[in-house]
C-alpha cells in the first residue's frame, strides 16, 4: 500500500521537473502587441486587507489612465500595462513566494509593492535577490533602511520621523503642555511611531507622564485609558493603525476622558475615522505626508487636488495620504523609465539602470517632491501634522509646505460633555 | 508485505535521487515551490509523529517553530555561527525547552492537552513579543522583529528541507515497524492496557514531542533565514499550527507519507487556484477541505487506498 | 479614602468585559459538551452575529436591542444547517475529523464575508449607549452594561433551558449517550444540529454584543476562538454555566494585569493563567469539570 504513496511523490516531482509544466510557468503571451507586464502581491484577504485595498484602487487607476494616454510612451512608442495581481494573504511567507514567482516564472518588467513594513521585509529580500526595484508608499519601520538594499525604495518618511510633525505641533499650543502621554499599539508600525512620539515630546520639553505598549487583540481599553486618564497628561499621542485609532478615541469617550490635544499616528486620516466620529472627531491631530491642498502635480495623475477628485469619484472616498505616497513612487518609476528609453521587456541589466536611475532622479510628484537617499528612504519630506477641522483636514505644522500655508491649531479641545 | 519492503525502498530511494537532482532541471520558482512542500511536510509531519502515532493532538506545535527562528537568528546574528551550526543549535535548544515543557503538559489527556498546548503557544507568543521589554537580554526585537542577512542562493533551503522531510518520514516508517512504535500504537488505542503491559507511555510520548521539537525548530529557523526576517507575531502565529495540522489530516493521519501528501496538496491546489481565482480561492479550498473531510475521512491516503483495494477486488 | 478607587474600577471593567466573554464562549462550550466537536469556527459566528447587527441597523435601522432576537436566528438556522448537512457526517469519527471539517468552514465563512463586506472597520452608531454613568468616583459606560448584562442573562436562560426544559432533557440525554436516546424515543442526529444551531445563534448574540462598543470586521473572529477556549476551560469543560466563571477570570485578571502592569502584558497573564488552571485545577475553577 505504501508503494503506491511514493508512486505519487514520484509522479508530482516529475510533473514538476518538466520545464513545461504550464500551470506553473506564466501563460505565454505570445503574438500580443508589446506591452509593460507589471506584478503585485497584495494582502487581498488577512488583516491588511483593508490597508491593501487602498494600494490596489491607486495601482488600478494607474493603468488605467496611463493605458487610457496610450501608455507608457518610450522612444515614441507608447507601450500599455497590464497588472496582475496574487494574494499574499497577508503573510510574509506568502509575499516572498509569490515575489519569486512573479520574477521568475511570470518574468514581469516591474513589481510594484505590497502593504506594510512586515510584508516588505520579506519581499524586498527577493526583489533584491532579483534586482527589481520595490517602491513602497506604505513600508516605513526604520529597520528597514539598516538593510542596505540598493532596490528598495519608500516614499514615506521613517516612521520615527514621520510622527514628528504631530508631535511637534504642541509647540503651537497656548497654553503649552507640560505632560504628555503616550501610547502605543505592539506592532511594527505602532511601537515605532510611539517611540518617535516619546522622542519628540522629549526635543520640545514635555514631560512624559505615561508609556505603554499594548497588544493587539487589547479587548478592554477602558482600563488602559482609565490609567492614562489617571496620569492626568494634557496631551496624548497614540502609535497604531486605523482600528486602534478607533477603539482609542471610543474609549477616551467612554471613561470620559478629555486631554487638551489628541494625536494619532494613523488613522483619522482614513476617510472611516470621520464617517464614525463625526463632530466629536474634530480637533484630532494626525500624523501625514500629503494632503489634496499641497500645490504638487504631475503629468499622469495632475495636481494633488484632482488626484482626490479622481479617487472620490471612482471610489467613493477621499484619497488617503499612503495612497499619494504609493502614487508618488509610481510616477517616479514611470519618469526613470521614460527618461532612460527602456522598452519591455525589461531584463535584469535594465532593471538595474532602472534602479540606478531611481537613485539619482529628483521628480516632481503630485506627491512632492521624490528624491531618494543612498539607504532608498525620501528624503527631505517635512513630515506634517493635519487638524480635523469642522469636519475637514486642515494642515497644523509646519507654518508652510511648497507655498501651502497652515490653519491655526485648534487647542485646547472642548471637554466630551460639551461636545 | 514482505514482498512489498523492497519494492517501498527501490521507489523511496528513486524518489530521493529524483528531488536530490531536481534543481539541476527545472526553473527557480519550482524549486522554490518545491521547498515550501518540503517545509511543511517535514513540519506536518512532525506533528503527525506524535498525533498520529501516540494520539496527543498539540495544538502548539508552532512554539517550536518560534523558538528555532529566534534561537538561529540568535546563535547567527549574536555569535556569527554559520547558518547550519545555529539551526543545529537551535533544534538543541528546542529540545530543551520541550522536554522542560512538555513533562508536565504531556501528563493532560486528550482534549486538555489539546488546550493546554495552545495555551503554551499563545503564551509563548506574548512573552516573545514581550521579551525585549522585560529582559535585559534583547532576543526578539519584540514586534519589530528580527533582519538577517540575505543568503547567497535559496537552492540551499531546497536541500536543508528536503533533508528535513526525509527525515521525519524515515521516522515514521521506522516507528510503524520498530517496537517503539507498537509500544506507541498501544498507547494511541488503549492508556491503560499499555500501562498494564509494562510501557512506559509517558516516557514514550515525550521522546515524540522532544524529538519532533528538534525538527519542527530546525524548519522554523531555516524558514526566517530563508525570508531573511522572522516576527514574533508570524513565527509564533497560531495559522502555523492550524496549517501543520490541516495537511496532515488532508493527507492522511497516522500514516507515514499523509503529511508529504497533504503538503504538496494544499501547497499546489493554493498556487493553481490562487493564480485563477485571486478572489475566490480560499473560499473554494475551505470547501475542498470540507468535502474531503467528509467524503474521504481518513484522508486522501485513505482514498488512494480505497480506490487500490477496489481495482484488487475487481480483478478476479 | 476608604474606597480603593483605582481597584474598584478596575474590577468594574474586567467584570463588563467577563460577561462578554462568558457570553462569547457559551456556545462552543455546549456544542462540545454535547456533541464532542471542536469548533475550530467558533469565532466566525460570532464575526457573522456582529455583522447581523450591523447590517439590520444600518440598512433597516433596527433598533440595536431588537437585533439580538435577529442575530439569534439567522445563526441558529446556520448553525442548525451546519450540523444537519455536513457536521452530522462526523458522527463517531475522530474528534479531529470535526476540527478539519470547521476549520474549513470557517476559512469559507472568513473570505465569504471578507469579498461580500470588504475588510472595512465598521462601528455601530447607537446614540443612547454612547454615553457613561458616572456614578461618584466610578466610570461605567452605558454600553458595555447592556452588552455584560445580557450575556450574562444569556448564559443563566441557557442553563435554565438544560435543566428545566423537555428540551434541555432531551439534549443532556444525548450528550450522555446518543444510542440510549435514541431507544427512549430521542432523534440524536436532530438534537445535535439543534444543539448546534443554539450554540450557534448564542454565539451569534455574542457577537451583535461586540459590535455595541468595539468594531466590526471578517477577521475579528480567530480572537474570539481562542478567547473563547480559554474561557471554556477556566470554566470546566462540559459545565455550561461555568463559562460565567471562566469570563470572568478572565476579564479580571485582564484588567488587574492592565492596571497594575502593563496592558501588554494581559495576554500573557492570561495565558499563563489558563495553563495553570489546566494543569492544576483541571475541572476548572469551581471544581465542576468533566474529567476524562
Amino acid at each position: 500500500m505504501r508503494t503506491r504513496w511514493l508512486a505519487t511523490v514520484v509522479l508530482i516531482a516529475v510533473a514538476m521537473a518538466s520545464p513545461g509544466a504550464p500551470w506553473i510557468g506564466a501563460e505565454r503571451a505570445d503574438g500580443q502587441p508589446k506591452e509593460f507586464k507589471v506584478g503585485v502581491a497584495l494582502s487581498l484577504s488577512g488583516i491588511f486587507s483593508k490597508d491593501a485595498g487602498l494600494f490596489k484602487e491607486v495601482y488600478d487607476l494607474w493603468a488605467d489612465t496611463v493605458n487610457k494616454a496610450g501608455g507608457i510612451k518610450v522612444k515614441g512608442t507608447g507601450y500599455p500595462i497590464r497588472i496582475t495581481y496574487y494574494d499574499d494573504e497577508s503573510s510574509p511567507q506568502k509575499s516572498a513566494q509569490l515575489i519569486e514567482r512573479l520574477a521568475t516564472a511570470d518574468k514581469v518588467d516591474l513589481i510594484l509593492a505590497g502593504f506594510g513594513s512586515s510584508i516588505a521585509f520579506a519581499a524586498t529580500a527577493v526583489a533584491e535577490k532579483y534586482k527589481y526595484p520595490y517602491i513602497s508608499g506604505a513600508a516605513s519601520a526604520n529597520p528597514l533602511f539598516e538593510r542596505n538594499y540598493k532596490y528598495f525604495f519608500a516614499t514615506l518618511n521613517k516612521t520615527f520621523d514621520e510622527v514628528e510633525g504631530a508631535a511637534k505641533v504642541f509647540t503651537l499650543a497656548q497654553p503649552k503642555p507640560t505632560k504628555a502621554a503616550v501610547i502605543g499599539s505592539d506592532h511594527l508600525f505602532g511601537k515605532l511611531a510611539a517611540e518617535g512620539f516619546k522622542k519628540f515630546m522629549g526635543e520640545i520639553g514635555v514631560d512624559l507622564v505615561h508609556f505603554e505598549i499594548f497588544p493587539l487583540d487589547l479587548q478592554d481599553y477602558n482600563s488602559l485609558l482609565l490609567k492614562v486618564k489617571r496620569a492626568n497628561p494634557d496631551v496624548l499621542l497614540v502609535g497604531g493603525l486605523f482600528n486602534h485609532a478607533l477603539r482609542v478615541m471610543k474609549a477616551t469617550k467612554e471613561v470620559d476622558f478629555s486631554p487638551k490635544g489628541l494625536a494619532f499616528s494613523y488613522g483619522p486620516t482614513v476617510p472611516d475615522f470621520l464617517k464614525e466620529f463625526g463632530k466629536d472627531a474634530d480637533g484630532v491631530i494626525a500624523a501625514s505626508e500629503w494632503l489634496p491642498s499641497f500645490p504638487f502635480k504631475d503629468p499622469i495623475f495632475g495636481s494633488a487636488a484632482q488626484f482626490n477628485d479622481t479617487i472620490q469619484q471612482k471610489f467613493g472616498h477621499p484619497a488617503d495620504y499612503v495612497q499619494a505616497a504609493a502614487a508618488g513612487g509610481l510616477v517616479a518609476q514611470q519618469t526613470a523609465i521614460e527618461k532612460l528609453g527602456l522598452q519591455p521587456p525589461l531584463d535584469e541589466k535594465a532593471r538595474e539602470a532602472l534602479m540606478e536611475q531611481l537613485h539619482k532622479q529628483d521628480v516632481a510628484t503630485l506627491y512632492g517632491q521624490v528624491k531618494f537617499g543612498a539607504d532608498g528612504a525620501i528624503v527631505q519630506k517635512p513630515p506634517i501634522a493635519v487638524q480635523i477641522q469642522n469636519g475637514k483636514f486642515a494642515m497644523v505644522y509646519p507654518r508652510e509646505v511648497g507655498g501651502a500655508q497652515a490653519a491655526k491649531l485648534l487647542y485646547p479641545l472642548a471637554p466630551w460633555r460639551s461636545r | 508485505m514482505l514482498r512489498a519492503l523492497p519494492l517501498t525502498e527501490t521507489l523511496s530511494l528513486t524518489a530521493l535521487a529524483v528531488l536530490l537532482l531536481l534543481p539541476l532541471g527545472i526553473g527557480a520558482y519550482p524549486v522554490r515551490l518545491a521547498t515550501v512542500i518540503f517545509m511543511w511536510a517535514a513540519l506536518a509531519g512532525a506533528w503527525n509523529l506524535l498525533a498520529g502515532y501516540a494520539g496527543s493532538v498539540d495544538l502548539g506545535p508552532v512554539v517550536h517553530y518560534g523558538v528555532g527562528s529566534f534561537a538561529t537568528a540568535a546563535f547567527m546574528l549574536k555569535l556569527g555561527l554559520p547558518f547550519v551550526v545555529s539551526a543545529v543549535l537551535a533544534g538543541v535548544v528546542a529540545m530543551g525547552i520541550a522536554y522542560a515543557v512538555g513533562t508536565p503538559t504531556l501528563r493532560l489527556r486528550g482534549a486538555y492537552f489539546a488546550i493546554g498546548t495552545l495555551a503554551l503557544a499563545e503564551s509563548a507568543k506574548q512573552l516573545a513579543l514581550a521579551w525585549d521589554r522585560l529582559i535585559p537580554f534583547p532576543l526578539t526585537g519584540g514586534s519589530a522583529g528580527v533582519s538577517l542577512p540575505l543568503a547567497s542562493g535559496y537552492v540551499g533551503f531546497y536541500y536543508v528541507m528536503l533533508v528535513l522531510m526525509t527525515a521525519v518520514t524515515g521516522a515514521a516508517l521506522w516507528l510503524q515497524r520498530s517496537k517503539f512504535g507498537y509500544g506507541l500504537r498501544a498507547v494511541g488505542e488503549n492508556d491503560r492496557l499499555a500501562e498494564a503491559s509494562g510501557i512506559n507511555i509517558h516516557r514514550l510520548r515525550r521522546r515524540l514531542y522532544v524529538g519532533s521539537a528538534f525538527v519542527i525548530a530546525v524548519t522554523g529557523g531555516t524558514a526566517g533565514y530563508w525570508l531573511s526576517y522572522i516576527n514574533a507575531m508570524e513565527s509564533f502565529s497560531a495559522a502555523v499550527t492550524f496549517q501543520m495540522v490541516v495537511m496532515t489530516l488532508l493527507g492522511g493521519l497516522g500514516t507515514p507519507f499523509g503529511p508529504v501528501l497533504g503538503a504538496a496538496f494544499l501547497t499546489l491546489i493554493s498556487e493553481y487556484l490562487g493564480t485563477r481565482l485571486v478572489y475566490y480561492y480560499l473560499i473554494v479550498i475551505g470547501g475542498i477541505i470540507v468535502a474531503i473531510s467528509l467524503f474521504a475521512p481518513s484522508g486522501l491516503s485513505g482514498l488512494l487506498q480505497l480506490g487500490r483495494r477496489r481495482r484488487l477486488e475487481a480483478t478476479p | 479614602m476608604a474606597v480603593p478607587v483605582e481597584l474598584v474600577q478596575t474590577l468594574i471593567n474586567g467584570i463588563l468585559q467577563g460577561g462578554v466573554y462568558a457570553a462569547a464562549a457559551v456556545g462552543l462550550s455546549l456544542i462540545f459538551g454535547v456533541s464532542g466537536i471542536l469548533n475550530a469556527a467558533h469565532g466566525e459566528l460570532v464575526m457573522l452575529g456582529a455583522f447581523s447587527t450591523y447590517w439590520l441597523f444600518t440598512l433597516y435601522h433596527v433598533d440595536a436591542l431588537l437585533t439580538l432576537p435577529l442575530s439569534f436566528l439567522l445563526l441558529f438556522a446556520l448553525g442548525w444547517a451546519l450540523q444537519y448537512f455536513l457536521l452530522n457526517r462526523t458522527l463517531g469519527r475522530p474528534l479531529l475529523l470535526s476540527l478539519l471539517v470547521t476549520f474549513g468552514i470557517s476559512l469559507i465563512l472568513v473570505n465569504v464575508a471578507l469579498r461580500l463586506w470588504s475588510a472595512d472597520h465598521r462601528m455601530l452608531r447607537i446614540p443612547y449607549f454612547q454615553r457613561s454613568w458616572i456614578i461618584g468616583d466610578f466610570i461605567v459606560p452605558l454600553s458595555r452594561v447592556v452588552a455584560c448584562v445580557v450575556g450574562f442573562g444569556m448564559v443563566a436562560g441557557l442553563s435554565w433551558l438544560l435543566s428545566a426544559t423537555r428540551l434541555g432533557r432531551m439534549i443532556r440525554a444525548t450528550a450522555q449517550d446518543g444510542e440510549m436516546a435514541r431507544m427512549c424515543g430521542v432523534n440524536p442526529r436532530a438534537i445535535y444540529a439543534i444543539t448546534f444551531g443554539i450554540g450557534s445563534g448564542v454565539s451569534g448574540v455574542a457577537g451583535s454584543l461586540v459590535a455595541f462598543y468595539a468594531p466590526v470586521e471578517p477577521n475579528m473572529g480567530l480572537t474570539y476562538t481562542l478567547f473563547a477556549f480559554a474561557v471554556v476551560v477556566l470554566g470546566g469543560l462540559g459545565y455550561t454555566a461555568g463559562v460565567i466563571w471562566g469570563g470572568l477570570t478572565l476579564g479580571v485578571a485582564q484588567a488587574l494585569t492592565e492596571t497594575y502592569l502593563e496592558a501588554g502584558l494581559s495576554l500573557l497573564v492570561a495565558f499563563v493563567l489558563l495553563y495553570a488552571i489546566l494543569r492544576f485545577m483541571p475541572a476548572g475553577i469551581m471544581g465542576k469539570g468533566r474529567l476524562e
